[in-house]
């Protein structure tokens, strides 16, 4: 009986969740990102992140820094290490307000770009 | 008590239903649910977190071999976590309080506030994965100490938004309990790991013959 409770409790749970719904970032490495897309020439940051290893690292760091009124959107590569941000039309995102986010989200800023 | 455990529950499988990682502390106005089947336990920890470090939240725990059913809060705290290109390392401190039925086994049954310790600490890379952790649970003058440790590789490393997985051996070491209970004082499961967005799996089974199904969500 316990055991039909633990497996119908997690057929539940995993029933429910979300698992199959669509990502909201896309993981192309950063760089190919910055030459596809030239219209966003000015407004691309790249941050080199350490401590990001895995996904639950990589959907952190997208949560907080898409809380900024600034950020477009935000691309992740687990292998390139890189958090690639698109700063919206107009508006301005700062290595320091850049650096908080991260830092907020649980990583380390190694490094930070500008294209 | 079991009223309390169901209502506890209930509000616990509700939550799930709200807009949706394995760590004891996420990111800052993030939650998590963890719903643990393993070979000696069962629980739930809802929690939320408070900052980069702490996180707070609701913890129903079943010890069906030691005869402990706890429910309470759980604060949960980073201690030092050490971010390097390629690795991430973290040490937690984990404390519980509440009420709980069952005395590990010792032949006492009433409901008697109830708490737990726990230091915790992992190490990953995206290819390994290392964690350990021990615990007191104690209820007003009895105690029980656990151990576990968890070893694991990836046999293919996925990028952000692919299905991840991993093969992990748990070992759990388990002391104070009554030797006629049947338990092990040891136990070993391997088991497999699936992660993908905001969710985790984990699917095993243990040497006392006992499944494992874990599932961690975020959100």
């Amino acid at each position: 009986m316990k055991k039909l409770i633990t497996f119908g409790l997690t057929a539940l749970t995993f029933t429910f969740s979300p698992l199959a719904l669509a990502q909201e970032v896309e993981s192309r490495p950063a760089t190919e990102i910055v030459s596809m897309e030239p219209d966003k020439e000015g407004r691309i940051i790249q941050a080199t992140v350490n401590g990001m290893v895995c996904d639950f690292c990589a959907q952190s760091l997208t949560k907080v820094l898409m809380r900024e009124e600034a950020v477009e959107t935000v691309q992740i590569s687990l292998e390139a290490q890189f958090v690639t941000i698109t700063v919206k039309e107009g508006m301005s995102l700062s290595d320091e307000v850049v650096e908080k986010a991260i830092y907020w989200a649980g990583y380390d800023l190694a490094g930070i770009e500008r294209a | 008590m079991k009223k309390l455990c169901a209502v506890a529950l209930a509000g616990v499988m509700a939550l799930q239903a709200a807009p949706a990682g394995a760590r004891p502390v996420s990111y800052p106005q993030g939650w998590t649910l963890m719903q643990m089947n393993e070979a000696e336990a069962n629980w739930l920890h809802l929690h939320y977190t408070t900052d980069p470090r702490t996180s707070i939240g609701l913890k129903i725990e079943n010890q069906g071999y030691a005869d402990h059913v706890f429910v309470g809060g759980q604060y949960n705290r980073l201690l030092k976590r050490w971010n390097a290109p390629n690795s991430q390392g973290n040490t937690y401190f984990k404390v519980g309080l509440g009420v709980a039925d069952g005395d590990f086994n010792q032949a006492l049954d009433a409901t008697k506030a109830a708490g737990f310790v726990r230091f915790a600490a992992d190490w990953e890379t995206r290819r390994w994965f290392t964690a350990a952790n021990a615990s007191v649970y104690a209820r007003e003058g009895k105690a029980m100490t656990s151990q576990k440790a968890r070893l694991g590789v990836a046999p293919y490393v996925a990028d952000f938004g692919a299905l991840h997985t991993w093969l992990m051996v748990e070992g759990n070491w388990t002391q104070n309990r009554d030797a006629d209970q049947g338990q092990d004082a040891f136990t070993v499961t391997p088991l497999v790991r699936f992660f993908k967005g905001n969710s985790l799996l984990e699917v095993g089974y243990s040497s006392n013959d006992e499944p494992l199904l874990n599932f961690v969500y975020r959100f």
